[in-house]
């Protein structure tokens, strides 16, 4: 009887401790729900699991109809409410939260507002929207936008959305370094991402503006504006392709661009016309779709969720890793929902045949490694045919399967891109009639240290094609499985001029770079300040470019600039270290020091991959150049993390290295291999052979991917990508405007939290 | 077989087994959880961390339950008495030292528990922690998880024995 009873409690004990280990499911939990605490510090936010939102149910917005083509544009900055999850989920939700998500966004209108100042109602068509409507621009046509922010300190995203001000930031109302969320007007300033513009255009990060009418240091207008607004002019010389304009604050831009803050801008040439008769025969029309794609997460009143708060331990985020030092700003931010042009997990009908879509990927720190499957059977789906690259078409089609790859696996058969960059591509749904695709994904996060993602994961999941039944009449648009060209051949532009070689990973013929220079990128952490510590206790603090911040300054009382930096003639009190001559061509070298990749950006200009090439590493994966990069710091007194996780003086011995210093040594005196930067010599450290870049890195890019343990080569060019080779040489201006005036430019990390945290450079080309 | 005859010897010289067991795992268990929990996340989810902590105690509980019978058969067959406090202490330590081993697989299955009921926290990247050494053979990866594992049963046993040492002197005090 009592060996019955014995049994019976043990066998209830295990059950009660599996159904509450079962209701602790952060996913579907009662007790989950029940115990925590809010996740977000200004307004009470319960996460909402992502695989309560229904998939697929919502088609997606496009664009078709709703561009907006002129010379001269306005662009308001306001807060508004857009459904984003299916329409169903609102329903029974208490005002105000039924009419749909709070968001920040463009509201986009052709015409001029005549400098006036004055602020049109913008009417109902031109409303803001998440993303805002597709702005069109024609090669040789210049733009002119006029940008106002009318985003108010009443916000209600702002609570939201936690802004952060122990980090670098726009900061305006002089409260550096306050451990309170900051509850101001939201600085805002765009930047056309990838564009060829005057830097007083380019939307600098010092250049940001509120409705209040406060001006960061960078700011610039080409004419006289109202206090809240901006007008920049994009010349639009570069050929077609998909840029994108995204906020650029200051310190600020992974809550601006999360709020909704992004767009296309689609550049257009006498050959990629856009219109269904262009020379390319280039699906067009409403077979050409751009795809926004970002990963969000949202809370049980369907309103975004960024975490902020240490009470935020679950889902795909945790909390932030450094609340000592920064209290709210997490070092990535990953979504468990995917949205594709302002829509969780879309569908779009489609007919059964070539479409052609400009894919960006918006995230702010996710990258998507991507496929085509079959809905039902996940059997592979149509090939993607990749045809352009950020810059703009490729000489020639390449193909990606979509297959089932390893995890690490850099540069297959799927479409890799990280945030940032776009991808022009074409898929063919003709042998694919009644059937429903899906757009897959399987890049880990963070990529590549991340483990896989599990079989049940969210986003391994981000667009439905619903494919209709077959349609009479041929498909006569470009085919890409017939090998032809898209440049060099008739009614085509001229082929890429080439700084490298792709197939190769050499320099191209003819190309004489006159600067090499040699980067790191770095981050600080808690727990371990030389940046590789493997273990579960590291935190990131700062993240960096050649271990120097925006600013250029070293961490340190009175601060000092980095050792063979210029300061800035503009006013904004940068030091820069990286000044290019007009017109020159450089070889940069990006060493990753961290643990995962960085999608590094540079404004203004177009570059091409040269190779990558890996570093030698201990037992522990650690780059042996990190000891040898250590050796080269002198020690003393700087402002670091302490010990106890607060920041303060810290005594650094010699050989330690001191995040934010800068580099080791001066940056204008090149090293044993004829570099820039500042580093001991690369050359000793790399193994294997330079490896060529993959098929999807064969035209002009503006952001890379840099891989952990790698060195990543790239030829930069400060001339129009059309410009040829021999007609160009340091100090030549080929641009219509004069780039060494300004503000300047910047390169950065665009993991948006990357570079809202010091991964980010001022740089200004020099005649 | 073996429950009957252990609660008939423990209804004449010790605490009920399920007591003696509940006093030896949910004090393990929670010094476990305590050192392997931010302080942060104490701090802003105290319930959580409680019911969490009190759900694995229950799971382990049938591992709890089998050392306390099998310590107390052990330490008959050594011959330790249970009338002074050294051999209660003794008695105690054969019992601690049985969970403790037991608790290596039973970090084992208390992963399984992990993977099915929170999945999401396997991908909770923030905290940047970063995932295994990818070099390591499968025999050192094996050994390090037992090494760990015990180290871990090992120290929750410091709490652990003490509140069994404390429940097995109760009994013999009343």
């Amino acid at each position: 009887m009592r060996t019955r009873r014995t049994f019976l409690q043990l066998g209830a004990a295990v059950g009660l401790g599996g159904f509450i280990r079962w209701q602790l499911d952060p996913t579907s939990g009662y007790l989950y729900g029940a115990t925590q605490a809010f996740a977000s510090v200004e307004a009470p936010q319960i996460p909402l699991a992502s695989t309560r939102i229904p998939r697929f149910v919502e088609t997606l917005p496009t664009f078709l109809g709703r561009r907006v083509s002129d010379t001269s544009i306005q662009v308001r900055m306001s807060e508004f409410q857009q459904k984003v999850l299916p329409d169903q989920m609102y329903a029974h939700l208490a005002k105000p939260f039924q009419d749909g998500t709070y968001l920040w966004g463009f509201g986009i209108k052709s015409g001029d507002d005549g400098g006036d100042g004055e602020d049109e109602e913008f009417e109902h068509g031109n409303a803001a929207s998440w993303p805002g409507r597709t702005i069109v621009a024609q090669q040789g046509s210049p733009t002119t936008v006029t940008y106002r922010n009318n985003l108010s300190a009443r916000a209600a995203l702002l609570k939201y959305l936690t802004i952060d001000q122990t980090i670098h930031w726009a900061n305006p109302l002089h409260q550096p370094g306050g451990l309170e969320p900051f509850e101001g007007a939201i600085p805002t300033v765009v930047h056309l991402h990838g564009g060829e513009v005057p830097s007083g255009s380019d939307g600098a990060p010092e250049a940001w503006f509120t409705r209040a009418g406060q001006h960061g240091a960078g700011y610039l207008t080409s004419r006289s504006t109202a206090r809240n607004a901006a007008v920049y002019r994009y010349p639009n010389d570069q050929p077609a392709t998909a840029l994108w304009l995204h906020d650029h604050a200051l310190g600020v831009t992974r809550t601006n661009v999360y709020s909704g803050l992004a767009g296309f801008y689609l550049v257009r040439d006498r050959f990629d016309t856009g219109r269904l008769d262009n020379p390319l025969g280039l699906p067009a029309g409403k077979f050409e779709v751009e795809l926004l794609i970002q990963d969000r997460q949202f809370d049980t009143n369907g309103q975004l969720l960024f975490p902020d708060s240490t009470a935020n331990p679950s889902l795909v985020d945790g909390p932030p890793g450094s609340p000592l030092v920064h209290p709210f700003w997490i070092p990535e931010f990953f979504g468990d929902a995917m949205v594709v042009n302002g829509r969780t997990w879309p569908r779009l009908q489609v007919e059964p045949r070539r479409y052609r879509f400009r894919i960006l990927n918006a995230s702010n720190a996710r990258f998507l490694r991507m496929g085509l499957a079959e809905a039902d059977t996940s059997a592979l789906g149509p090939p993607m045919w990749q045809i352009g690259t950020d810059g703009g078409l490729m000489d020639r089609p390449m193909k990606f399967e979509g297959r089932t790859e390893p995890p690490n696996q850099r540069g297959g058969t799927r479409l890799f891109i990280g945030p940032g960059e776009r991808a022009d591509i074409i898929v063919d749904f003709a042998t694919f009639a009644r059937k429903a695709l899906i757009l897959t994904n399987d890049a880990q996060v963070p990529f590549d240290s991340g483990a896989p993602l599990s079989p049940g994961d969210p986003s391994r999941e981000i667009i439905q094609f619903s494919v209709a039944k077959p349609q009479p009449g041929p498909d006569l648009t470009f085919d890409p499985n017939t090998g032809g060209a898209l440049r060099g051949g008739p009614n085509q532009d001229a082929i890429i001029v080439r700084l490298a070689n792709p197939t190769s990973g050499t320099l191209g013929t003819g190309v004489q770079p006159s600067v090499k220079r040699q980067l790191i990128l770095f981050e600080s952490d808690v727990r371990d300040l030389e940046g590789f510590q493997v273990g579960p206790t590291r935190h990131a603090v700062e993240h960096f470019i050649n271990n120097t911040g925006w600013s250029g300054l070293q961490p340190a009382t009175p601060a000092q600039p980095v050792p063979g930096s210029q300061r800035d003639a503009f006013g904004q009190g940068l030091w820069m270290t990286e000044l290019p001559r007009v017109g020159a061509t450089e070889v940069w070298e990006i060493l990753n020091l961290t643990q995962d990749a960085h999608p590094i950006h540079l404004h203004l200009v177009q570059f091409q991959v040269l190779n990558r090439q890996a570093v030698a590493v201990d037992q522990r994966g650690i780059p042996a150049y990190l000891a040898a990069y250590a050796t080269q710091f002198k020690g003393g007194t700087f402002i670091g993390v302490r010990p106890d996780g607060t920041r303060g003086p810290v005594d650094f011995p010699p050989g330690k290295i001191i995040p934010g210093y800068g580099p080791p040594n001066r940056s204008d005196i090149p090293n044993a291999d004829g570099a820039l930067g500042g580093n001991p010599a690369f050359r000793p450290f790399v193994v294997g052979p330079p490896l060529p870049p993959p098929p999807n890195e064969y035209g002009w890019k503006d952001t890379v991917k840099a891989f952990p343990r790698f060195v990543t080569r790239f030829v930069v060019r400060w001339a129009p990508t059309s410009t040829p080779l021999a007609d160009v040489h340091p100090g030549d201006n080929r641009y219509s405007f004069d780039p060494t005036q300004g503000p300047g430019y910047t390169l950065h990390c665009h993991m948006l939290d990357h570079e809202d945290n010091e991964m980010m450079r001022p740089y200004l080309p020099v005649p | 077989m073996l429950l009957r005859t252990l609660a008939h010897r423990s209804s004449t010289t010790e605490p009920p087994l399920m007591l003696l067991a509940l006093a030896l795992v949910v004090p393990a268990v929670a010094l476990d959880h305590l050192s392997h929990t931010d302080t942060q996340a104490l701090v802003t989810m105290p319930v959580y961390q409680v019911l969490h902590s009190l759900g694995d105690s229950l799971l382990a509980l049938p591992l709890g339950a089998f050392a306390v019978w099998a310590g107390l058969r052990l330490s008959a067959r050594f011959g330790l008495g249970s009338r002074t406090t050294s051999d209660v202490i003794a008695r105690a330590t054969v019992i601690a030292i049985l969970f403790a081993l037991m608790l290596v697989p039973g970090a084992l299955l208390h992963e399984f528990t992990d993977a099915l009921t929170h999945a999401h926290l396997l991908l909770a990247v923030q905290s940047h922690a970063a995932s295994a050494p990818r070099s390591a053979s499968l025999p050192a990866a094996v050994l390090a998880f037992v090494t760990h594992a015990f180290a871990d049963a090992v120290e929750g046993q410091l709490l652990g024995l003490p509140t069994l040492t404390l429940a097995m002197s109760w009994k013999k005090g009343t």
